[in-house]
């Protein structure tokens, strides 16, 4: 069925190639504008001491505002990020995740004095390079950031704000930079069933008490996808083929999201071992996959073959460089492991329930 | 708490391979030449090409050579990019002197197989400890040079360095300890019999280990590979006596990350140490903290031959029952 933006939902199969489609399209836009290209970082890279993972591509640009020395027009980058909030929740069945721990951000930093251009770019690529009709464009934004109110109105329209819906915080941001706050407006695009709209981005004014270090552009790759192309959950910018008959679709997202990230941080080197927070987390990922095997009835070898195919999709690389047989290892190590274990922790209990239903 | 480096794992090797030997314990020159030729045939007949390190033959009042030579040797070695898997000669007692040479940014870059055992215990921990990247603990070149009773060395090096799939570690049905490379022909083969579970449980966990006295020389150093959540493996050569190896088995329960062992294995000891199942029980059940581990001995790796290869760095999951012994080699 064709939405608002003339578009319809693309297939798995498609996915792949919407998703570097518009890291194209970005990219393209900002290196058209003269804007340098920053290289992309592992998630686990460590580049940035007050993050676990990259969650956002300012990990990669804080050394330009450290430094002072965000040039101009600026420099931009497509950077996998990781943000593990759902990995708490992922054996509480009430709980729906919204997002995915693993996406795609696209983000670019622009000098200071750069504000209005900025904005207007970010815009034109929305308009211009995506086709976006702007009434189909929302901008929420605070009256307490004057100067950005008066640059929005500008670029976007008065008819396309909205004043002061959002608690203060929703306009603040910190990027773990000691004295260094963040001004944001939200980006928003209407659904693609005509009603409300759905933030895919923001555009950050950086500063510290003296003056203003750089406008930072953040748009994520699936939630913008997720709008324009009517998706059901952003996850299925990276889909895992093999769950879609999962009725229960709480478990089904937290299950492909466990096998999502399981494998990217199982290709970057990272493994459960240890007591680092990141190598636990993982391992808290790597267990609730028994958990959701057992709720579904998935023995190992289709659990193998799911996350085989889905690296092999997802990364494009020679089958011999695959981890799936490796984390299945794990998985079926850690379950032997349970099934011997005195004194179970709660979560534990609960996976050994699950793989019981397995069983059974 | 050691930080646990990124895992690099080295290619495999396919036949056709070119290894690169080099010597960064004892030289080459302290082999017989028919060991020589016999190592270089089986290598060679297994469908490898080799190389030697410009300074393998130099040989020192230590049987060894200078830093400087094991060094290059080293380092060309990671660097020629012709070069596949790195084996080398032979242990001995120095391998650690050259642990703040290494270039280990080099290695970092170029991953690949190295093997060997022994003293070279000291150099694949530490290379993993500071690059991630799995070693391997196996025959030397030399072992290669075994003409009778090689073939569980051979299939487990296969297993550990030229597939990927996880495999079981299976005793050997025979075990020597002769010394094998002063007459080939006269072989003394004993029945093996089987895994020792001195202590039940299961565990995962990455792989430290090696030679006690070389692993435990790293202790308190920069190249101490940590023992959060590791699998630690244990052999000792015939210079070890029972109360020796308890000082060195107690030296780690010291360690203030040892609570991070999730379990032990401990390869068979050579004969001339008088090690018995009863002296290491005697041995293990004097240190508290280690009676909720499982244990197991009399492995196939250490001394005395045939000898398994073991991923540094790679994991491992064991299972100790009663009725259900497994060691499974998951990541190597």
């Amino acid at each position: 069925m064709i939405n608002i933006y003339g578009k319809k939902r693309f297939s798995p199969e498609e996915a792949k190639d919407h998703v570097e489609s518009l890291v194209s399209d970005f990219k393209d836009h900002y290196d058209s504008l003269g804007y340098k290209e920053v290289p992309s970082v592992k998630i686990t890279y460590g580049i940035d001491p007050t993050v676990r993972f990259i969650g956002s591509h300012i990990s990669v640009f804080k050394p330009y505002l450290a430094e002072d020395r965000v040039p101009s027009p600026g420099v931009y980058m497509r950077q996998d990020c990781l943000r593990t909030t759902n990995v708490e929740r992922l054996l509480d069945d009430s709980y729906f995740p919204n997002s995915g721990s693993y996406f795609s951000s696209l983000g670019a930093l622009s000098a200071p004095e750069r504000l209005k251009e900025a904005c207007n770019e970010v815009y034109d690529f929305l308009k211009n390079k995506l086709l976006i009709a702007p009434e189909n464009i929302l901008i929420t934004i605070s009256s307490a950031d004057s100067d950005l109110l008066d640059i929005a109105k500008e670029c976007y329209g008065e008819d396309r704000q909205e004043l002061d819906s959002r608690k203060i915080e929703y306009y603040r941001h910190k990027i773990g930079m000691e004295g260094v706050i963040g001004r944001n407006f939200n980006i928003a695009l209407r659904n693609p069933d005509g009603e409300g709209f759905t933030d895919i981005g923001n555009v950050i004014v950086l500063e510290n008490d003296k003056k203003r270090l750089g406008i930072e552009i953040a748009v994520g790759a699936s939630t913008i996808l997720k709008q324009l192309h009517g998706l059901d959950h952003v996850q299925d910018c990276t889909p895992v083929i093999g769950l879609e008959t999962i009725e229960n679709q709480a478990i089904r997202r937290k299950f492909e999201d466990a096998i999502i990230t399981s494998t990217v941080l199982y290709r970057e080197g990272l493994r459960p071992f240890g007591q680092h927070n990141r190598n636990r987390i993982l391992k808290k990922y790597v267990r609730a996959l028994s958990y959701f095997r057992g709720k579904t009835g998935m023995e190992l070898h289709q659990l193998q073959r799911i996350i085989f195919n889905f690296e092999i999709r997802e990364f494009q690389l020679p089958t011999e460089n695959s981890c799936a047989e490796t984390i299945v290892e794990f998985v079926r190590a850690f379950e032997d492991e349970l099934f011997i274990k005195k004194d179970l922790t709660y979560d534990e209990r609960k996976i050994v329930e699950s793989l019981k239903l397995l069983k059974s | 708490m050691t930080e646990i480096k990124n895992l690099i794992k080295p290619r495999k090797i396919k036949k056709g391979a070119h290894i690169r030997i080099i010597a960064p314990a004892r030289s080459l020159k302290l082999l017989s030449e028919t060991t020589i030729k016999e190592a270089c045939d089986r290598l060679e007949g297994f469908g490898f090409k080799l190389s030697f390190g410009k300074h393998v033959s130099e040989i020192d009042e230590f049987n060894s050579s200078s830093i400087e030579s094991r060094i290059e040797d080293l380092h060309d070695a990671f660097a020629d990019k012709t070069v596949d898997a790195i084996l080398t000669v032979i242990g001995g007692y120095n391998s650690n002197q050259l642990l703040q040479y290494i270039d280990y940014e080099l290695i970092a870059q170029n991953p690949k197989i190295i093997c060997g055992f022994s003293d070279i215990t000291a150099l694949v921990n530490a290379i993993t400890a500071k690059t991630g990247m799995i070693t391997y603990l196996g025959p030397h070149f030399s072992s290669w040079g075994m003409k009778y009773g090689f073939e569980y060395s051979l299939e487990n090096f296969a297993k550990c360095c030229m597939e990927e799939i996880p495999f079981d570690l299976l005793p050997s049905k025979e075990w020597s300890d002769d010394p094998w490379y002063i007459d080939q022909e006269k072989r003394d083969f004993i029945t093996n019999d089987g895994y020792w579970i001195l202590n039940p449980g299961h565990a995962i966990g990455r792989v430290v280990g090696g030679h006690v006295r070389c692993l435990n020389a790293l202790q308190g150093t920069q190249y101490w590979p940590g023992l959060d959540d590791t699998i630690l493996i244990l052999e000792e050569d015939a210079e070890i006596s029972p109360p020796l190896f308890d000082r060195q088995l107690q030296s780690l329960v010291h360690q203030l990350d040892f609570n991070g062992v999730k379990g032990i294995l401990i390869g068979r000891f050579q004969k001339e140490t008088k090690m018995t199942r009863e002296i290491l029980e005697k041995i293990i059940s004097t240190k508290p903290e280690l009676q909720n581990l499982p244990i197991i001995a009399n492995i196939n790796f250490g001394h005395t031959t045939p000898l398994a290869t073991l991923p540094v760095g790679g994991s491992l999951e064991i299972m100790a029952m009663a009725d259900n012994v497994k060691i499974r080699v998951i990541e190597h």
